[in-house]
């Protein structure tokens, strides 16, 4: 019977290779907002754009109440909004996944999809 | 190793399924980790035992055993559970043939690695490119919880060969 009992080098040489590679892959990745992507509801219907890419939106909602969306740098934010209270506004940039803001007198609400779905289906 | 009836394989490797399992469900009632994904990987020991001391057809039936009790957890289960044991499996296998160099501590992380690794790749086309993310955690996870499994084996072997019904 062949007898791997025990620590051999090449098992270090293993866990240390993975970890670099974790690290090189982390480092590679990281502020790459990598596929994620926002999904915009308004009485136009719901749109889904690309937080990779910087554009800004414009929305005439309801009773003519016109928002403004920016994304820039990975994140969303109502940068304008003809409504009377700027809740929208005031709630800042959005970036990760599950965060929402909402226009109400727009009646127009944004919300980050993506890797909150991890959990329900990892587990 | 001279070929066993084909009952006592049979019994051999339900034995082993179950106590894969079994093992998963147990590991399923501990305190779930921080990091979503990233499991202990009990049943790893069952598969890495398999390939070792039985056969690479052995590991692959256990594998297929567990993908089939996953169904019960849904399609998307099954497909994950699979494709994270034969990546698993067939990285283990290699590392057993070719090399004398490593011990079960680096088979286990080579198995754990491809069992995160499967699971993401199948996450990938299931759900989500921007789990794109999400592989270094894995990786890491898996040096930790390989060498964990490839310890576990370490001490269980020595009582496992003293069963003659395995052996």
């Amino acid at each position: 019977m062949r007898n791997r009992a025990g620590l051999r080098p090449g098992d270090c040489v293993v866990g240390g290779a993975v970890v670099l590679l974790a690290v090189l892959l982390w480092l590679f990745s990281r502020g790459q907002p990598v596929g994620r992507q926002v999904e915009v509801v308004s009485p136009a219907g719901r749109t889904v754009y690309s937080l990779a890419q910087d554009r800004t939106v414009e929305i005439d909602g309801k009773d003519g109440v016109r928002v403004v969306l920016t994304i820039a740098d990975g994140a969303v934010r109502f940068t304008e909004s003809a409504c009377p209270d700027q809740i929208c506004v005031h709630s800042g940039a959005l970036s990760r996944a599950g965060q929402s803001a909402a226009c109400v007198p727009a009646g127009v609400a944004v919300r980050i999809l993506g890797e909150g779905q991890v959990d329900a289906v990892a587990s | 190793m001279p070929r066993k009836p084909l009952y006592r394989q049979v019994a051999v490797l339900g034995l082993l399924s179950a106590l894969a399992i079994a093992l998963s469900v147990l590991e399923a009632q501990l305190p779930a980790p921080p990091l979503p994904g990233a499991k202990l990987g009990l049943a790893n020991i069952v598969t890495m035992y398999a390939l070792s001391s039985l056969s690479l057809p052995a590991a692959l039936c256990v594998c297929a055993v567990r993908a089939a009790f996953a169904l019960l957890r849904g399609f998307t289960a099954c497909l994950m559970s699979a494709a994270g044991g034969l990546l698993s499996i067939l990285m283990m296998a290699a590392a057993l043939r070719l090399t004398r160099r490593l011990s079960y501590i680096g088979v286990g992380i080579l198995g754990a690695v491809g069992h995160n690794v499967g699971q993401w790749l199948m996450a990938l086309v299931l759900v989500d490119a921007s789990l794109f993310r999400y592989l270094p955690v894995l990786l890491a996870a898996a040096v930790v919880t390989g060498t964990l499994t490839g310890l576990a084996l370490n001490l269980l072997l020595p009582s496992l060969r003293k069963i003659p019904f395995l052996s």
